[in-house]
């Protein structure tokens, strides 16, 4: 229900089927492993812990999602002030 | 306000679910790995993201095909175009099990929605309506049937 809901908040998309939110859940899923598992590796690599946004704002990951590489970007705004600071 | 506070916000609150998500991504990594929150609403924002682009390229898709309502095939051929073609097979393969797990239901429940998997939701809203409409016009008629044969007894008296 939360993933439908997301998907028509795009004015454009219209009617969707009742399967769809399942392949889309799957897709998600495999995705979040995706991004997981490059962002735990780049977490190892930096000798952390921690994973934080840093790890997975790294180039790797732009490379790795090309498609997102913008989007991700776009989300710095959701980022704390000192991390904004930091990375100026 | 903290600009985090407002992860997932949206004008329509349309997000997933931050517990959830949180625990989900807590079993993907290793028990020994922590995860910053900064870094837990960034991955949530990913996965809105994520959606939302799967979503627009589907509509895209759907659009070119001239077809009205998003179907499985066209979230499979956006995950392709998308670069995410990896993803296609393991999806069609959940797709199959629900399809099996759908058709099982069904029957279960008296193979009256053998197709129910591949029903839209104004479908499924105008066969309930349809079917309320038949239940009523029974109640009705059932009505009427019961109270004519008082009529007739009151004029053979």
């Amino acid at each position: 229900a939360r993933i439908k809901k997301i998907m028509q908040a795009d004015e454009d998309v219209g009617k969707i089927a009742l399967a769809v939110p399942v392949l889309v859940s799957k897709a998600l899923e495999l995705f979040l492993q995706d991004l997981c598992d490059r962002t735990y590796e780049i977490t190892l690599q930096r000798g952390a812990k921690t994973m934080n946004s840093l790890h997975l704002n790294s180039e790797t990951i732009y490379n790795g999602f090309p498609i997102i590489r913008e989007r991700i970007k776009d989300l710095q705004d959701f980022q704390p002030n000192w991390l904004i600071m930091y990375r100026k | 306000m903290e600009p985090m506070d407002i992860v997932g916000k949206s004008k329509e609150d349309a997000s997933l679910p931050k517990a959830t998500m949180t625990k989900i991504i807590k079993e993907m990594l290793p028990p020994d790995v922590r995860v910053a929150r900064d870094a837990q609403d960034l991955l949530i924002e990913c996965c809105v993201e994520f959606i939302n682009l799967v979503s627009s390229e589907s509509n895209e898709v759907c659009n070119r095909e001239d077809k009205r309502t998003i179907a499985p095939e066209h979230v499979l051929k956006a995950l392709q175009v998308l670069g995410f073609g990896e993803y296609v097979e393991e999806v069609y393969a959940a797709y199959e099990q629900h399809k099996l797990e759908t058709m099982q239901d069904s029957l279960r429940g008296g193979g009256k929605w053998s197709n129910g998997a591949e029903m839209t939701e104004e479908e499924a809203l105008a066969e309930q309506q349809r079917m309320f409409a038949e239940a009523r016009a029974r109640m009705n008629g059932g009505a009427i049937a019961s109270k004519q044969p008082d009529a007739d007894q009151s004029l053979d008296s």
